[in-house]
């Protein structure tokens, strides 16, 4: 076949990185057509990134290690040129745009690619022009990229890719530290490169919800092997089999795979066998249609708290004086910027599990950096446990809260998982023979018995930020703070995490989750606190708040997909309420599932 | 040809091209590094100020610099002053010690921080009115292979990317009691710091002291005794003041420096992808988004410049001085 006409052909891909006896992929067969625009995706580990560095011929030609079987890129096999040969036809992003964005303006960055290549002048400021158009940051043209927004550093980073033209552009995780606004920017972007100017589009992602609108085709690895390659809906349809594999089921092709199950010889009307109904728009019309058929019958009082809910359980003690009062907060960074927080006021009872959810910049982490004494020289006051924290000195604060950060990693120097939970615990002055109990006690909870003499940094990124969880939670805090938890993590990483949050909540501990990830607050959340541009947009139960779309979308927000989706068939008496699959699949069949996204087995109830 | 924005402050020293710049910075440090004339110095920084203002820098920000100067200043002249070996002309005697000032000792002092001065206010020529693109350009103009210039680019993006990434890694290790700022030595321990830290200043005070009176006054002893006095005082007050903040570096800082060079090798390894994946390193001639040929600005800047430049050589190396070539004039 000609090269123009399948530009990515890999024949019995094998790989093992330098110094590693496991193979990262094992025997990957794959041709990409022209103009196509396929996922992959994966649990952590299971060889996304390894098989996009190929494309490019970083891996192996950069990075080394033992490569077997055939890669061909636009005819030419990338580990027999250099990679400056390859990277002319091929664009390269990675997930963390900080890390890609190098020059001290927009045009240099876009720029370098050109500039190595030797285009003349004049050619390249044409070029230029027409990236940044492309990617609609041509108004940005004269900024600096640490003033861009993470979707706009991360679309200036395609742009610096789009300057030379590639046939391919290849994109490992983009999005994964980008809120809504930026995924959606982002895989906007995307499908305009490759509906208007046909390019080939590979993205490894973990947004499935997102990535259904619109890859053509999605390949799954599961260590390091190919185990479908096909459209999504045909690939979702074996949601019990990926739910295995550790990749995040889009909650629409759950509910369908769950509701096709029950139906059974009466599945058809959700349509076809083999293809699953994974937009929120096919399912809605497929649920229609069973309505219509009496094939489900949706009941209003549907069972509530299913799915590990906790939206409805009570906080232990309702009349409880909260352990967070803040009042009347605002802060700003610098005299001369626009506020930070404008007038924030909300508390949080003893045993409550609240989320904050917003975009990027709406203050989220700013309030938790005040309450946790970080920023300071704010007004208003902030009371932990009834005392003014702003006299309280950082150790102080940090026996009472914890907070969990983004970046586990910073929080993270010791040279074994055991020595990283002491650290805390001695900083806190206490005997030895409790720091061994303590130890033991967070390694039990957090199932991590068998890392404890491991170096923290080989372990994965779900099991540091576990770490980092247990170190905090071994100095006893009474309220811990999960700062956007599931960044970066699969399916697998993001539940195990929220899970042991629950998991603590009902050791006693008040949670407050900030998070942009929906599903995960519908789930795992009683109360939603709303942030946008500096306020307080709605503080209600989390049951209430996904109601209001309208004050959601103000702020660049939607409920999840699942709720979405009972939303549209209201007026098929389907309950609006619903927060989970298992609530909806309730509601529609009676069917009662405690959990569909069990991942931690030694979890338990409790 | 089509034009190219430059970020900034527009000037007409921004618009020169970098290569003019470090032209002439190169020249102006060559000269001030050479020359103990504080004539010429003084001059040099009139230059330079002269340059700040076309350049529309703020002048405040030599406030800090200023203040330096003038505190070095004081001791430069004090101590060169009193102690200058080949002292002809004496200003005054102090009283009671009967120690003489040199003139010649004070413009020796005054040179030296004039010298440090004029260095110092020059680098913003370059460091603030040039892009770094158009520096990395000028550089590659020179013949510098470019990976090694590329490099020294990103040595200066490093510089704050480290600085937020240690913050991020303090703050991080602030939520579990680890806070850097409280770290300090036990009472007892501080107050015998303390004690320590006085008298080597006291012992430091005493040599120089001696010293200086040895040579003032001729007395007929080695001086090498009260050298090493002051230097052993000086000693044990930099131990002593590198003690107080010892619990600060061994159990605050150098345990933070772990997560700050894993960030910054994996972010490295990420930037090493990027620039491998937009072609770096191509064998084909490489051209710059950025112009940076020479205009008619920067032959009239170096007309100028070189102009006032031999100008003032001339004067005062020649011709005697600003001084003589005033009294010429009034001639």
């Amino acid at each position: 076949m000609s090269e123009s006409g399948v530009p990515i052909k890999i024949r019995d891909l094998t790989y093992s990185y330098t110094g590693a006896d496991a193979r990262a992929l094992n025997g990957i067969d794959l041709e990409v057509k022209k103009g196509e625009y396929i996922a992959i995706l994966g649990a952590n580990g299971a060889g996304k990134t390894t098989l996009c560095l190929h494309l490019n011929g970083i891996l192996p030609v950069v990075l080394g290690g033992r490569m077997g079987g055939d890669v061909e890129i636009l005819g030419k096999a990338p580990y027999d040129q250099h990679v400056y040969e390859t990277a002319l036809r091929v664009g390269m992003v990675l997930q963390d745009p900080e890390a890609q964005l190098f020059s001290s303006d927009v045009m240099s960055e876009v720029a370098f690619a050109a500039e190595n290549r030797g285009v003349p002048r004049e050619e390249m400021i044409r070029q230029i022009d027409w990236a940044l158009e492309v990617v609609r940051l041509s108004e940005y043209k004269l900024g600096s990229p640490p003033n861009l927004s993470g979707g706009q550093k991360q679309r200036l980073v395609i742009a610096s890719n789009l300057v030379i033209r590639p046939d391919i552009m290849v994109l490992d995780e983009p999005t994964s530290q980008l809120d809504p606004i930026g995924t959606s920017e982002v895989f906007r972007t995307l499908r305009e490169l490759n509906k208007d100017f046909g390019m080939t589009i590979v993205v490894a992602t973990h947004a499935t919800d997102e990535i259904v609108e619109y890859a053509e085709r999605i390949v799954v690895l599961e260590k390091g092997n190919l185990i479908y390659c096909d459209t999504p809906n045909r690939v979702f349809f074996h949601a019990p089999r990926l739910r295995d594999a550790f990749v995040h089921v889009p909650e629409v092709a759950l509910l369908d795979n769950q509701l096709r199950g029950v139906a059974k010889d009466k599945a058809s009307v959700y349509g076809p066998d083999g293809v699953a109904n994974v937009r929120v728009s096919e399912a809605s019309q497929a649920i229609a249609r069973a309505i219509d058929a009496g094939v489900v019958k949706p009941n209003k009082a549907f069972k509530k708290g299913l799915g590990r809910s906790v939206s409805d359980r009570p906080a232990d003690n309702n009349n409880a004086q909260p352990v967070v009062e803040v009042d009347h907060l605002t802060f700003r960074y610098n005299p001369r910027d626009p506020l930070a927080l404008e007038d924030i006021n909300f508390s949080v009872r003893k045993g409550e599990v609240v989320g904050i959810i917003g975009q990027n910049g709406a203050g989220k982490t700013t309030i938790m950096k005040c309450l946790v004494g970080i920023l300071k020289g704010y007004e208003g006051t902030i009371k932990i446990h009834g005392q003014d924290s702003a006299k309280m000195g950082s150790f102080d604060i940090a026996k009472q809260v914890g907070l969990i950060l983004q970046n586990p990693d910073n929080q993270l120097f010791q040279l074994s998982s055991e020595e990283e939970i002491a650290f805390g615990l001695k900083n806190l002055g206490l005997p030895e023979d409790e720091i061994a109990r303590r130890i033991d006690e967070v390694l039990q909870l957090t199932a991590m018995e068998e890392y404890r003499k491991i170096y923290p940094f080989n372990l994965s990124l779900g099991d540091r930020r576990k770490l980092a969880v247990a170190s905090i939670y071994a100095m006893h805090p009474s309220i811990l703070i999960f700062d956007e938890p599931t960044t970066g993590q699969d399916y697998r990483g993001r539940y195990q995490l929220c899970d042991l949050a629950i998991r603590l909540n009902k050791r006693g501990a008040t949670i407050i989750m900030i998070s942009h990830d929906m599903s995960l607050i519908a789930r795992y959340t009683q109360r939603t606190i709303v942030m946008g541009k500096a306020k307080i947009l709605l503080e209600a139960p989390t049951r209430e708040a996904f109601g209001k779309t309208d004050i959601l979308a103000s702020t660049f927000l939607s409920p999840p997909p699942i709720v979405t989706l009972a939303q549209s068939l209201a007026s098929k008496g389907v309950p609006a309420d619903v927060l989970t699959v298992e609530e909806l699949l309730q509601a529609l069949t009676g069917e009662e599932i405690q959990n569909l996204t069990q991942v931690w087995d030694t979890m338990g109830a409790g | 040809m089509i034009p190219v924005h430059i970020l900034g402050t527009e000037s007409f020293i921004h618009r020169l091209s970098p290569l003019t710049k470090l032209f002439a910075v190169v020249l102006f440090w060559a000269t001030a590094l050479v020359t103990f004339d504080p004539t010429l110095l003084a001059l040099l920084i009139c230059v330079s100020l002269i340059i700040w203002v076309f350049a529309k820098m703020n002048l405040r920000n030599l406030r800090p610099l200023l203040m330096l100067a003038f505190m070095v200043g004081v001791v430069m002249i004090t101590f060169n002053g009193f102690a200058f070996w080949n002292g002809k002309t004496a200003l005054f005697v102090l009283p009671i010690l009967g120690w003489e000032f040199w003139y010649e000792g004070m413009i020796f002092g005054l040179s030296i921080v004039l010298k440090i001065f004029a260095v110092v206010t020059i680098v913003p020529l370059l460091t603030q009115t040039t892009p770094m693109p158009h520096f990395m350009a000028g550089l590659s103009t020179l013949k510098l292979p470019y990976k090694v210039v590329f490099t020294l680019g990103m040595a200066f993006r490093l510089v704050p990317l480290i600085g937020m990434s240690f913050k991020d890694i303090t703050e991080s290790q602030t939520l579990r009691g680890h806070d850097v700022k409280t770290m300090k030595l036990g009472p007892g321990a501080e107050r015998i710091r303390k004690w320590v830290s006085r008298a080597g200043l006291l012992l430091a005070a005493i040599g120089v002291i001696l010293w200086l009176g040895s040579r003032q006054l001729q007395w007929d002893v080695s001086a090498t005794g009260f050298i090493i006095t002051a230097v052993v005082g000086v000693v044990v007050y930099l131990l002593a003041t590198v003690a107080a903040i010892l619990p600060r570096l061994t159990k605050g800082y150098i345990p933070l420096f772990i997560p700050l060079i894993l960030t910054l090798l994996r972010r490295s390894s990420d930037l090493d992808i990027a620039i491998e994946s937009r072609g770096f390193g191509a064998p084909v001639k490489r051209t710059f988004l950025v112009d940076i040929g020479m205009t008619w600005r920067d032959y009239l800047f170096l007309t100028i410049f070189l102009a006032a430049f031999v100008g003032i050589v001339y004067l005062v190396v020649f011709g005697g001085g600003l001084r003589q070539a005033m009294i010429t004039v009034g001639d």
